[in-house]
Formats: structure tokens, C-alpha cells, sequence
């Protein structure tokens, strides 16, 4: 089994994908992961966050995330250029990450 | 951690997420991850905040269900986690979030010297989730705890895979 994962694992990065290294993912495993409450949780936030954004955020983030279309198209058909999308994107996610952690925080029993 | 240099953190995970980082910054910024334990839960939290992005995403689409994808459950880290629907450069979409969210699985596996047979695992399935599972002998089962070489065919939603030696892992659908 060791074995087979660690070819696949060298397939994918001659691939071109990005891989992290074992000894990374055995930190990420140590720091420990977030139990099925708490990934709730996280998820009933989000929802409440994205309610929370305005209409045309909250569009740019329905095209991001369920189409498979280029920001490109969203910028031509926005009449706004790719680099305000992007920029626009990182803000919105940043929001909410901040809006979600706080909800947790608040919450208390995750913090 | 500045406000300032706080922001760059984020502004390079969300880099790294969009698949905009070079093999070069990728490099750096796992050694930075292994000594800023910080900078590693800002990437918890994103990689994260992709994935129920993406997730929350299908219950804004119309369009109908994907095709059925087959998760056979003893190759779950390598079908699931990395499949990518096109090469690209760097590439990673759902690929690290998926990594990490199965680091401990791929960390069990790696450090043990040989499996027999793989033990069963417990399924939790998100309230978006539809799935089937089904024995080595390709019979439909119900319940949440898949038998020992059983399948796990999830067409829609994420589910939690409790393994055995505490090991938890999540997979998303459609891949």
C-alpha cells in the first residue's frame, strides 16, 4: 500500500501537481483536525456570512464556484477587468473567513 | 503576527488555492508552514473555506446531478483526494484541500509496514450528501459502516470517513 501511494504520489507530481510533503501532512495531522461538530458549525456560519454579502458579491462567488466558465467572461459580461475580480474574490473570501471565525468564537464551544 | 504581514499570508494561501503559486513560492511556503503553526490554521481555514465554497456552490446551480463517481474505499487518498479533470500548471483545485483533509490518512497508511485487508470505516454524510454503499460483492448495503473492501459511491455532498486508529477523512462530490 505504501508503495502504491507513494508512485501515485510521484505520478501526480510529474504531473505538475502540488504536493506537500509527507512530513508536512504528519504536522498538519499533529496540530489536529476539526471534528463533525465543529465542520457544521463552520458551514451553517458560512451560509449565514454569504446571506450577509451584497447581491453582486455574492454573484461573483456563483460564478467562481459553480461554473466552470473563465473570470474573463464574468469581466466582460461585468464590464469590471480580471484583476478587480480577483482582488474582489480575496476580499469577499477574507471577509469570510473573518465573519466565520467569529461566529465560532462567539459560539464558544470550537474556539 | 502584523496586521500587515497577516494580510500577506492570506493573500499568498489564497494564491496557492487559486493555483497561482509557482513551484518555487510552493517550496518556501511549505517551509514556512512547517515552523509557523499560525500560518498553518490561516491554511486550514481557507483550504476549508474553498471547500465549503464549492460545496455550497451546487445548491446555487440548476443543472442537474454529474455522473455517478465510483470511490472504491481502499483508494480513497489516491482517486479522490488528486484526481485532476485536466493537467494544468501549477495545478492543485480542490488537490491540497483534499491533501490535507486526508493528510491522516495518507500518514496512517504511509507509516504502516504492510495492511492485510482494510478495516471498517464509519461514513457521515453532509445534508446535501446522496450515496450508496455496497459489499466486495457489489450488493447494496444500508447503515453508515462500510464493511471491509465495501464501495462508497457519493454523487453529490461531502461525507466524514471515521477509519480505523482514529483517522478521519472527508470526500467531496462530484470530484
Amino acid at each position: 500500500m505504501r508503495y502504491h501511494i507513494l508512485n501515485h504520489r510521484r505520478k501526480l507530481q510529474r504531473q505538475g501537481w502540488l504536493i506537500f510533503d509527507d512530513d508536512l501532512l504528519d504536522t498538519f495531522s499533529a496540530d489536529g483536525e476539526k471534528g463533525p461538530e465543529e465542520v457544521d458549525a463552520r458551514h451553517l456560519a458560512l451560509r449565514d456570512c454569504m446571506s450577509r454579502l451584497r447581491d453582486k458579491d455574492r454573484e461573483l462567488l456563483r460564478h467562481r464556484y459553480t461554473t466552470s466558465k473563465p473570470l474573463e467572461d464574468y469581466a466582460r459580461t461585468t464590464a469590471r477587468s480580471v484583476g478587480t475580480l480577483k482582488a474582489t474574490l480575496f476580499r469577499i473570501r477574507a471577509a469570510l473567513r473573518k465573519c466565520i471565525d467569529g461566529k465560532i468564537t462567539k459560539e464558544g464551544d470550537f474556539a | 503576527m502584523t496586521q500587515t504581514s497577516s494580510r500577506k499570508n492570506e493573500d499568498l494561501i489564497q494564491s496557492l488555492l487559486d493555483e497561482e503559486l509557482s513551484q518555487a513560492d510552493f517550496d518556501l511556503f511549505q517551509d514556512r508552514l512547517r515552523a509557523e503553526p499560525e500560518l498553518r490554521r490561516a491554511y486550514m481555514d481557507y483550504a476549508s473555506l474553498y471547500h465549503a465554497l464549492s460545496e455550497s456552490g451546487e445548491e446555487l446551480q440548476v443543472s442537474t446531478l454529474e455522473a455517478v463517481e465510483e470511490i472504491p474505499l481502499n483508494t480513497i487518498p489516491l482517486t479522490s483526494a488528486y484526481q485532476p479533470k485536466k493537467r494544468r500548471f501549477p495545478a492543485i483545485p480542490l488537490g491540497i484541500a483534499a491533501v490535507v483533509a486526508l493528510s491522516g490518512v495518507v500518514a496512517w497508511y504511509g507509516t504502516r509496514p504492510g495492511i492485510e485487508a482494510i478495516p471498517p470505516a464509519l461514513a457521515t454524510f453532509g445534508p446535501q450528501a446522496s450515496w450508496q454503499f455496497s459489499d466486495a460483492e457489489g450488493e447494496n448495503l444500508s447503515g453508515s459502516q462500510l464493511p471491509a473492501n465495501g464501495t462508497l459511491s457519493l454523487t453529490r455532498g461531502t461525507t466524514q470517513l471515521e477509519l480505523a486508529k482514529g483517522v478521519t477523512a472527508w470526500v467531496q462530490a462530484p470530484a
